[in-house]
């Protein structure tokens, strides 16, 4: 064929090769070599397997509600609603409460995430392995739950974060799948280092943006098999998981939303009732594997937490309690009438937005503080301190109007 | 599944050439076979009339899925005209355009690439890689998702420089690669391109090419002018002139790559 013959061929074909194959119809597409027939499908599968890790900004993540770990002790729960533009106000003031239960004036947990030395460490270096001494003063729930969210955000700025958060994009926000704690440690990152802070390997790390997997939706059975793979979940959070993985096998339809029910307990003690919800025939299996656990006996016992006397759930939780001794305290408290404190959902509300509002106050202060000439500044630490005297009075007289 | 890079740090030397031959070569052989252009001027995206677009960044950068990036180019292109219907193979192309270019300010992994292609190890039998002769991150990154490299080299002195640097970067992935457990880039062929074999100064070169690769080297693609017309045509010399002696060339470049990769070490 001449080079004057091959250039005829290529402009009557031309038009043709040119089409857009993404604005043609399958069967042309097809009929003029754009079909990929089976090699389509393959591809198709080797793009669903990857899960593409982005970096999302913290403040745009959002805890789930009806995840079985709880990060924060139960008393702060109550105070702040767990939002992203709340995590530095309840670590405030889980740090206040810690100095207070601990007596220690000067708690300060840089030196922690900066792996420095510590009076902890310093302890360690002294241990003589001699198992006969005894332990001074155990920490305190709120300490040991406080140093363990530090120890996390220590390790991942030591070594990075190796297992990215699981997320859920929604209309305006992203909603935690797996990696509360993960979430919580960068923000704890980011309140004490900020953008730009360089590692001890010399690389530099953005900690408002954590890497994520973004999914379609929340799976329970991928929240539980995250939890056991990591072994992390206490007994009440185990009835937690087990009590969403029944809720899912039956039909989230016959259940109520965790914004209709008193309490957080009683969302997931819908399904503390053995005899109404079975566990579906040939389903047992499957939530054993999901629950890391060998005997229905197990699952059996981890549905009757759900059924605790509400003070008792709260204390196995924030002390992560077994179920052993969880099942040894209800018996024993079996017969004593228990005061608890509602926490109605609306009630929950007001009281973070007062805890809110005394932060927003305290914020203001200190920054007048900061405006004071430092000569009227010992006039004004005595005004505050007759403030606070104030309000212990008015503490004491909730107190003792609660326990009237 | 194998990852076949062109590479040489000298430009005009016959990447984009080679490369869009040699996959269409393989899908016409019955394959699946991936083009990525990995080259921000994206001649092998136009090679095959196809859009430039940012597919590889996307692919990279904004971890698009395969599907919305990779661009199926119709038989009628690269094969023999009264084959084409036939065609057993399939090829498609990731294509580029100059955001090619930010890849590498972009991509923090030296693993990116091949995490991405990985993906692909059950569906797909051969990907190319037709690269930029500038070295950049992105460079490395091909590196380490690479089984192969073909240097492709005009019987010149400045293409015979782009060589000698490709090679000692490849040489510097070695231990890295070592260190992660991932074979040693196999040197699949030098390429002598557009070769005068009239000319002592291409007759000279190609024998000291010889003497430092020995059966490296492939037998030499002379100059013809039927390869401008290959461009213009937007199509493969099996396309468009498949009896012609070209062709035949073509074809003997796709039977040494077939040596060269089913040989055993």
């Amino acid at each position: 064929m001449s080079s004057r013959e091959r250039r005829r061929r290529i402009q009557d074909e031309e038009s043709l090769l040119s089409a857009n194959p993404n604005s043609l119809d399958p069967k042309t597409a097809d009929a003029i070599g754009f079909g990929l027939g089976e090699l389509a499908l393959d591809i198709a599968a080797a793009d669903s397997e990857f899960q593409a890790i982005e970096a999302v900004s913290i403040h745009e993540i959002q805890p789930n509600s009806i995840q079985p770990r709880y990060s924060i002790p139960h008393d702060l729960n109550d105070l702040f609603a767990l939002q992203p533009g709340n995590v530095v106000d309840i670590f405030e003031r889980w740090i206040i409460e810690v100095q207070l239960e601990t007596g220690r004036k000067d708690f300060d947990i840089v030196p922690y995430l900066l792996g420095q030395a510590t009076d902890r460490g310093q302890e360690a270096e002294k241990e003589s392995g001699d198992s006969g001494q005894s332990i001074d003063q155990p920490p305190s729930a709120k300490e040991a739950a406080l140093m363990k969210l530090i120890d996390l955000a220590a390790s991942i700025r030591r070594d990075g974060l190796s297992n990215p958060v699981s997320l859920v994009r929604q209309v305006d926000h992203f909603e935690l799948e797996t990696g509360e704690r993960r979430w919580l440690a960068y923000h704890v990152l980011y309140w004490k280092f900020g953008d730009g802070d360089k590692r001890p390997d010399g690389s530099v790390v953005n900690w408002s943006r954590i890497p994520a997997r973004v999914v379609s939706k929340v799976d329970v059975w991928r929240q539980a098999s995250e939890n056991n793979a990591r072994d992390n979940l206490n007994a009440i959070s185990r009835a937690r998981q087990l009590s969403l993985l029944l809720m899912d096998l039956h039909g989230w339809h016959n259940f109520s939303g965790l914004d209709q029910c008193d309490s957080e307990q009683n969302f997931y003690a819908q399904v503390a009732d053995g005899a109404a919800w079975r566990i579906p025939r040939g389903q047992g299996e499957r939530l054993l594997n999901a629950m890391g656990l060998s005997d229905a006996g197990q699952l059996r016992q981890y549905r009757a937490l759900l059924r605790l006397p509400a003070d008792l759930w709260r204390k196995g939780d924030d002390e992560d309690l077994s179920e052993g001794e969880l099942r040894r305290m209800k018996v024993a408290l079996d017969s004593v009438t228990r005061v608890t404190v509602g926490s109605s959902k609306s009630k929950k509300d007001a009281l973070s937005r007062l805890a809110a509002d005394a932060t927003l106050w305290r914020n203001k202060l200190r920054k007048e503080i900061n405006s004071v000439d430092s000569s009227a500044r010992p006039k004004l630490r005595k005004l505050i301190e007759a403030e606070i005297r104030q309000l212990l009075r008015l503490m004491a007289d909730i107190d003792e109007s609660d326990t009237a | 599944m194998k990852i076949i890079t062109l590479l040489n740090e000298k430009g005009g030397v016959g990447k984009t050439t080679l490369a869009t031959h040699l996959a269409a070569g393989l899908s016409i052989r019955g394959k699946r076979v991936i083009l990525v252009d990995a080259d921000p001027q994206g001649h092998a995206t136009i090679a095959f009339g196809l859009n430039k677009e940012p597919g590889f960044y996307d692919l990279i950068v904004r971890n698009a899925p395969f599907q919305k990036v990779l661009r199926p180019v119709p038989a009628e292109r690269f094969n023999v005209p009264d084959e084409a219907k036939n065609t057993q193979g399939q090829l498609l192309v990731v294509p580029s355009n100059i955001e090619t270019r930010s890849i590498a300010a972009n991509i923090s992994d030296a693993f990116t690439v091949l995490k991405r292609f990985n993906q692909l190890r059950n569906a797909i039998d051969f990907v190319f890689f037709d690269t930029s002769p500038t070295p950049s991150l992105l460079h490395s990154s091909i590196y380490m998702a690479t089984d192969g490299i073909i240097y492709p080299t005009k019987c010149e002195a400045w293409s015979f420089d782009g060589l000698r640097e490709s090679l000692t970067h490849k040489d510097q992935f070695s231990p890295i690669r070592q260190q992660y457990n991932l074979n040693d880039i196999k040197v699949l062929g030098v390429v002598p391109t557009m070769y005068r074999g009239r000319t002592l100064e291409h007759q000279d070169n190609l024998r000291r090419l010889q003497d430092t690769f020995g059966s490296l080297v492939w037998k030499p693609l002379p100059v013809r002018t039927i390869w401008t017309e290959v461009a213009s045509a937007r199509r493969t010399v099996f396309s468009l002139a498949p009896g012609s002696s070209t062709a035949e060339d073509a074809w003997r470049l796709v039977d040494q790559l077939e040596e060269r990769i089913y040989e055993q070490p």
